[in-house]
């Protein structure tokens, strides 16, 4: 019965990030290619986080503290990423017909995608192993919809990692410091709003998170060049 | 441990649930419950018995039943099944658990036995009103067993449990009242305490197809899906079995009993009371130092006679075939046998004398009946071993002593209950009467063989203080805890003995069981023959038996107690037709893993709130993302 649960669970966590890969990554090879390699960067940073886990052994018990630093750690990562491919995409246009250099945009964002899609696997794996079983949450702590919220959540994040990725390499090539201020200072804020759902706050770890998504996509597309006005006539036109 | 740290730290990353109190997700959504024991599945040639879940575990929604209104609730009115029943020993009974099996709507039944309400029920015996019905040597004509229910001779078609853990209990409790109890008409409605059982039996139909297809030569690497019941007899000739030796009397008891559930076998009435009695008889016997001439005794404790006759099938079998060297490589014919002097259910109260085939006058019978002034029964025809040796030989004189007449005394046959307080005593109460009348039947029955075998009026110096105490050591050994000082000292110098009573199930033959070795052990310490003289080694080079002792500083023993295969000859004899009747062929089912967990079940309406949210999520961001990508140029300028 709880199969329901579990398809239940991995299509709204994962149902929107595969649609974008399908109609925007998978057109193009050199873009598959990019979101491997910046899937690899987020298995690094979380790499390292583990490292000092696992070797400081006192700060195991708080789980603020580790969360802080890997935060940390995945937008130190983010920043190499944009120096890697800044210093690749003259290389990458051979490869390809692309014009890496003039779609800096597209290229951030599928780093972005890239970030989010390793991140979001690495949440939900686990909880979706889980999920499959006869039992739910409520046993103990929690309630039912514990399995709803992690996926909700995790599909949060993957679309956060996307737009930070487009705001941050956009930022970083015009130095506007107060967008790179945004993106890791809203990770901080999301990541740490996460840690209400251990006293059963779910909606407010979920209003907020999603508020951060809002504000987030806004800006994203604003530097991606998009206007409001653009948005109305999308739809007129035909 | 790797895939637990990745899992740590990418939820570091997106905290969830706080881990300081579990590890994993599933600790949080399971209550293992532990300390329980497993009904599971045996077969005999025909038929399939006991319990099984079904291979990923059986799961019910807990409903406590604990009258007959919560019955009629489960058959008539209940919506969320199946169900788990939770109930005690008042409630379990075979009418009861037939009721659940016909409802079709139940996947397990835990058996729960409150500690603070200790008290025995008035009755509870799962085996048969006619123990050993179709494998006597006469057809059962009256209930030996009234309390029977024959729950043992059922095949369920949901799993059982046994739990004694008031904590435990009071948990299930606990979430059957938060999520269950109430407004149970929309019980569907919302999530549920349930109950998740474990115990798969890889065996099925009867003891025939589920060994062949354990047959080691269809594949390289064999699954083995039963195995046959059984052990091993322990026997003890008083003299050494020589070519003088005409004829035998045999005093036999059994060793072993039966249950529902697995390592709960206590049998204390329906088998250590006969059991000790015998093993002081044979020890006094040999502290009495008869010299035997041309009448012998030997003394058998049979194994596996609770489930159609396993051991004593064996030695009649063996005897038959005259195959039986168990006396010191001496071959004992049948025909040499001249009675047989069975101690069944013994305990308080009056006596009776079951015999067969016995003259009314015949000396040894009488001094017995008057000795231990009990009831006469004449071709009387009790559920015992007696049964296997008259089915081969319809004229041997046999005697069954017992502490029943035509109905049992024990209401506790077989089962679990069948303990120290299912015999009338607390765990620290003094046996002292049990004692006494256990030592009188040993003494009067020792002395009455020794003037039959050596031909004298009674042994010159008797003393019945030497049995009583003896039973007093022995009682707790098999009553109360098996970390007893005379188990310490039939056991190998240093071994470490478990401070718990030790099942009295046969088992499977592959494997040996402790109290059969215990038994022998002791057995041969205290009738054997003490070498001073010979340190560990030498022993074990003589192959004698080295063990500690009473004073547990070593001793070898050059024992003259001996064991012989207690393997049903339907095993034994090629190409038996297993469905025949014949001999026992009872087989116990392999299983992988018996466990008990509490879960919340979901209810149906989260999980289908859950596909539907994911599925329109997924098909909506497939929409949007297909017009964002067409419109892409007029969105961004960039056409």
């Amino acid at each position: 019965m709880t199969v329901m649960d579990f398809f239940g669970c991995a299509l709204l966590a994962f149902g929107p990030p595969l649609a974008m890969f399908t109609f925007t990554i998978a057109i193009e090879p050199i873009r598959i290619i990019t979101l491997i390699a910046s899937a690899f960067f987020w298995l690094i940073s979380l790499l390292l986080s583990s490292i000092v886990w696992y070797t400081i052994i006192p700060l195991q018990g708080y789980l603020s503290i580790g969360l802080i630093y890997s935060v940390f750690f995945q937008e130190i990562f983010r920043f190499l990423l944009y120096k890697v491919l800044r210093k690749t995409e003259k290389g990458l246009e051979k490869l390809t017909t692309a014009h890496v250099a003039d779609s800096r945009d597209v290229f951030a964002y599928v780093c972005g995608l890239g970030f989010g899609l390793m991140s979001g696997a690495f949440a939900l794996t686990n909880v979706l192993a889980d999920a499959m079983g006869p039992g739910t949450m409520g046993l103990h702590q929690g309630n039912e919809y514990f399995f709803l919220v992690s996926a909700a959540t995790t599909l949060c994040f993957i679309l956060l990692h996307t737009f930070w990725g487009v705001i941050f390499f956009s930022a970083l090539d015009n130095r506007n410091w107060f967008q790179i201020a945004w993106v890791i200072g809203s990770h901080m804020f999301a990541s740490c709003m996460t840690l209400l759902n251990s006293y059963d706050h779910h909606a407010a770890s979920l209003f907020s998170v999603y508020g951060i998504l809002l504000v987030t996509t806004a800006v994203a597309f604003n530097v991606a060049g998009g206007r409001v006005q653009n948005l109305l006539q999308c739809f007129i036109k035909q | 441990m790797k895939y637990l740290k990745c899992s740590r730290i990418s939820l570091y990353i997106l905290t969830l649930v706080s881990f300081v109190a579990a590890n994993r997700i599933k600790d949080m959504l399971y209550m293992p419950i532990s300390g329980v024991a497993a009904c599971f599945r045996r077969h005999n040639g025909t038929h399939q018995f006991g319990c099984s879940s079904s291979k990923s575990g059986s799961i019910g929604v807990i409903h406590i039943v604990e009258n007959e209104g919560d019955v009629q609730w489960l058959e008539t009115n209940s919506t969320a099944g199946p169900y788990t029943i939770v109930l005690s020993f008042n409630m379990f009974n075979m009418e009861i658990l037939k009721r659940f099996k016909n409802s079709n709507n139940v996947n397990g039944v835990l058996l729960t036995d409150s500690t603070r309400n200790s008290e025995h029920p008035s009755s509870y015996s799962p085996d048969d009103s006619c123990p050993n019905r179709y494998s006597g040597s006469k057809l059962c004509d009256k209930p030996w067993n009234p309390y029977g229910s024959s729950i043992l001779l059922e095949d369920w078609p949901f799993p059982m449990f046994y739990m004694k853990d008031e904590e435990a209990l009071s948990k299930i409790k606990l979430c059957y009242l938060k999520y269950n109890a109430h407004n149970r008409e929309k019980q569907a409605e919302r999530s549920l305490c349930a109950l998740e059982m474990k115990s798969f039996m890889f065996a099925a139909l009867n003891s025939e197809s589920c060994i062949r297809r354990s047959t080691y030569s269809i594949n390289f690497n064999p699954d083995v899906f039963c195995d046959p019941l059984g052990d091993r007899n322990i026997h003890w000739p008083v003299g050494p079995m020589n070519d003088d030796v005409k004829s035998v009397i045999m005093v036999i008891a059994k060793l072993d009993a039966n249950s529902l559930y697995e390592k709960l076998v206590p049998g204390a009435g329906s088998t250590v009371t006969g059991l000790v009695t015998l093993l002081a008889t044979a020890i006094y016997l040999h502290y009495l130092n008869a010299t035997v001439s041309d009448k012998n005794i030997v003394f058998s404790l049979l194994n596996g006679e609770s489930l159609d006759y396993i051991g004593s099938s064996r030695l009649v079998y063996d005897l038959k075939q005259e195959n039986f060297r168990a006396l010191g490589g001496k071959l004992l014919k049948l025909d040499q046998i001249n009675s047989v002097i069975e101690l069944g259910q013994l305990g308080k109260g009056p006596l009776y004398l079951h015999t067969n085939n016995f003259n009314a006058d015949d000396a040894m019978l009488s001094n017995l009946q008057s000795k231990l002034s009990a009831k006469l029964l004449e071709n009387s025809n009790p559920p015992a071993s007696v049964q296997s040796f008259l089915k081969e030989n319809s004229s041997l004189p046999v005697i069954v002593i017992a502490n029943h007449g035509t109905e049992f005394v024990n209401k506790y046959y077989n089962s679990l209950l069948d303990d120290l307080e299912g015999l009338g005593y607390s765990s620290n109460s003094s046996l002292k009467d049990l004692t006494l009348s256990l030592s009188r039947v040993a003494a009067t029955l020792a002395e009455e063989l020794y003037s039959v075998v050596t031909g004298t009026s009674g042994p010159p110096q008797p003393n019945h203080r030497f049995v009583e105490d003896l039973i007093a050591e022995l009682l707790p050994c098999y009553l109360t805890s098996a970390l007893c000082s005379l188990f310490s000292a039939a056991s190998p110098p240093g071994t470490k003995l478990p401070d718990q009573l030790l099942p009295m199930y046969v088992s499977v033959a592959r494997s040996d069981n402790p109290v059969t070795t215990l038994t022998g052990q002791l057995l041969a310490l205290l009738t054997g023959e003490p070498q001073p003289e010979l340190g560990a080694a030498a022993c074990s080079e003589r192959h004698l038996l080295w063990m500690a002792g009473l004073n547990a500083s070593g001793v070898c023993i050059n024992a003259t107690a001996n064991y012989s295969a207690a393997v049903s000859p339907a095993f034994v004899i090629d190409d038996y037709d297993m469905k025949s009747g014949v001999y026992s062929t009872w087989t116990e089912s392999v299983w992988q893993s018996l466990g008990m967990r509490m879960l919340l079940k979901p209810s149906a309406a989260t999980e289908r709130f859950s596909l539907i949210l994911g599925s329109v999520v997924a098909s909506v961001s497939f929409i949007l993302v297909w017009f964002v990508t067409s419109r892409a140029d007029v969105l961004f300028n960039t056409g």
